[in-house]
């Protein structure tokens, strides 16, 4: 099986047999959009919520909102359609216990963040391993659309 | 981000030396041993590099969360390796000590506080403001997760990292750490500012 490796703050697409993976997600997200029926799908690694809330965007791919638009643009050009995709996250833990807090913690607005946007594409959510203050690694499988969640102390969890 | 030329980073550089020397002292107070740290290398680098910067991102690690309060505010993160971690608590308490026990977890912790304290009064002192660091908070996880909300604070400014390479010496073990500086983006422009004019 091939295995492709989303670095932070991109996404990756593939098909057929191929493992989509992710390593050590703290307060970042792994976003995985699937369609079953043709075994296509990507991964996004995202860093923070809105891409239109910061000064200076640079690359677009580390934001919630567009990484998941252009992914979605680019899963139609290979076939795939909305109406049938589905999603699971991962991530979103807080690694550090802080003094002062803000008012929610980044992991927290990730997750927000990805469940807006796909409520508002009608994606439904089938899976999902956030919060607690411990790293993921991620594996998607295309071939089955199974989602490995990997984790220091904890068993590996199959979503 | 505003760029940093080379002269710069090399004022940041020695800034940072002087920052850690001081550090040094206190850890040589505190263990009755001398013990020398400099930052060889200041490097700024692409966000998304980071985790392979330090090794890859599943590489275990020992990382200590300050958040930065006073005229300027941000974090600071140290990371040290977990081969690095364990020498550290060996060198300082003198025996074999589990990063993950209570005495190793408060230990690291409180190195985490000395070297931050001692870097933030000599930046504080050049930039003429007041820095004080928070309780340190810590994590041994997989490093790609431990750095991640510093590359989220850093990617909400830009998409570059300045990391600041630690290591100790006149010491036998080896022990090697990295530590990044994170002024919140209102703070950024301050402390490049001064860079700038002090070093100019």
């Amino acid at each position: 099986m091939d295995r492709i490796v989303v670095k932070i703050a991109d996404y990756r697409i593939a098909s057929g047999s191929t493992i989509l993976t992710t390593y050590g997600l703290g307060s970042c997200l792994a976003v995985v959009l699937y369609d079953p029926e043709i075994k296509t799908g990507g991964m996004g690694h995202i860093m923070l919520p809105n891409g239109n809330s910061v000064r200076e965007p640079g690359n677009p791919k580390k934001f919630a909102d567009l990484c998941i638009s252009y992914m979605l643009r680019e899963l139609e050009d290979k076939g795939c359609k909305t109406d049938r995709m589905v999603a699971k996250i991962a991530g979103g833990a807080k690694m550090f216990e802080l003094q002062y807090k803000e008012k929610l913690g980044i992991g927290e607005r990730n997750r927000d963040a990805v469940l807006a946007e796909l409520a508002k594409r009608r994606i439904p959510l089938m899976a999902e391993d956030t919060g607690g203050n411990y790293g993921r690694t991620v594996e998607f499988y295309t071939e089955n659309g199974h989602m490995l969640i990997k984790s220091l102390r904890h068993a590996t969890k199959v979503t | 981000m505003k760029k940093l030329s080379e002269g710069e980073l090399d004022f940041l550089r020695e800034l940072s030396n002087i920052g850690v020397g001081h550090a040094a002292t206190a850890l040589s107070q505190l263990i009755g041993r001398q013990v020398g740290m400099r930052v060889p290398k200041v490097t700024i680098v692409d966000l998304s590099s980071v985790p392979e910067l330090m090794g890859g991102s599943e590489r275990i690690v020992s990382g200590v969360y300050l958040q930065v309060l006073g005229d300027a505010r941000g974090g600071i993160l140290l990371i040290f390796p977990d081969e690095s971690s364990k020498a550290l608590l060996k060198l300082l308490l003198k025996g074999e000590e589990d990063p993950l026990s209570e005495m190793g977890m408060s230990t690291l912790k409180e190195v985490g506080n000395i070297l931050a304290s001692a870097y933030l009064s000599v930046l504080g002192n050049m930039l003429d403001i007041t820095l004080i660091p928070s309780i340190p908070s810590l994590a041994h996880d997989m490093v790609g997760a431990v750095v991640d909300l510093v590359l989220i604070n850093l990617g909400e400014v830009g998409d570059t990292a300045f990391v600041f390479e630690t290591e100790f010496y006149d010491i036998a073990e080896d022990i090697k750490g990295h530590f990044f500086l994170l002024p919140d983006p209102d703070s950024i422009d301050v402390i490049m500012e001064t860079i700038k004019r002090k070093h100019g």
